[in-house]
């Protein structure tokens, strides 16, 4: 038996919820992000260089090197501006804020994996890292 | 023979995981519950089975075929 499985991680969200995501009056000019978990979001962000955060009930206010930033959580996804700034601005700072998600995430999943593993009895074989992707292989006797 | 059961976890930059696991016997169930229990904290997307799978099973049947034609022919 061989069998290939997709999965993502608890915290951001699957494509639809983020195409439902649309900025309203709450947060004006705000662009989605696919961010479910406000936590995550605050470390992402503190990882990206953001500075004194203010964290609400689905809201976070801050400082960044794209300048004053604020997150609303609308649905189930936060959405995301950088304040009286152009477009381009706010796009530029998803972007940066995406790749921190990004890492933070792989950073977990490696660290449950490894603790996961041996709770399970599971050997790990290999850890490889290439163009911005791990692979680990694990084995376990049947 | 002890056998052994692989499994394999590419995370992306992105934070996706693409799991695959491989080994003896013909449960996929056994197969996925390991790997959401090695992945507590990720939900499935999206899963199939592999070209190996299809591979495996062709060469059951034709084994299978071959066995029954040499029971045949004795």
């Amino acid at each position: 038996m061989s069998l290939e499985v997709l999965l993502i991680p608890l915290g951001i969200a699957a494509i639809a919820a983020i195409r439902e995501a649309r900025s309203t009056d709450l947060c004006e000019k705000c662009k989605t992000t696919r961010i479910k978990d406000q936590q995550l979001l605050h470390d992402a962000l503190l990882a990206m260089g953001a500075t004194n955060l203010s964290v609400g009930q689905g809201r976070i206010t801050g400082d960044s090197p794209y300048g004053r930033i604020t997150f609303q959580r609308i649905g189930e996804v936060f959405l995301g501006r950088v304040d009286r700034a152009a477009d381009h601005d706010t796009e530029n700072m998803l972007a940066a804020l995406d790749m921190s998600v990004g890492a933070l995430l792989q950073q977990r999943t490696i660290a449950s994996l490894h603790a996961r593993a041996a709770e399970m009895g599971m050997t790990l074989v290999s850890q490889t890292a290439a163009n911005g992707e791990v692979q680990l292989v694990f084995e376990q006797a049947t | 023979m002890m056998q052994k059961k692989t499994i394999t976890v590419t995370i992306s930059a992105s934070g996706s995981i693409i799991a695959e696991a491989s080994g003896p016997g013909a449960a996929c169930t056994d197969e996925l519950s390991a790997i959401q229990a090695l992945l507590p904290d990720a939900v499935i997307a999206d899963s199939r089975l592999t070209p190996a799978y299809f591979q495996t099973a062709t060469q059951t049947v034709a084994n299978q075929q071959l066995q029954q034609e040499g029971d045949s022919g004795r």
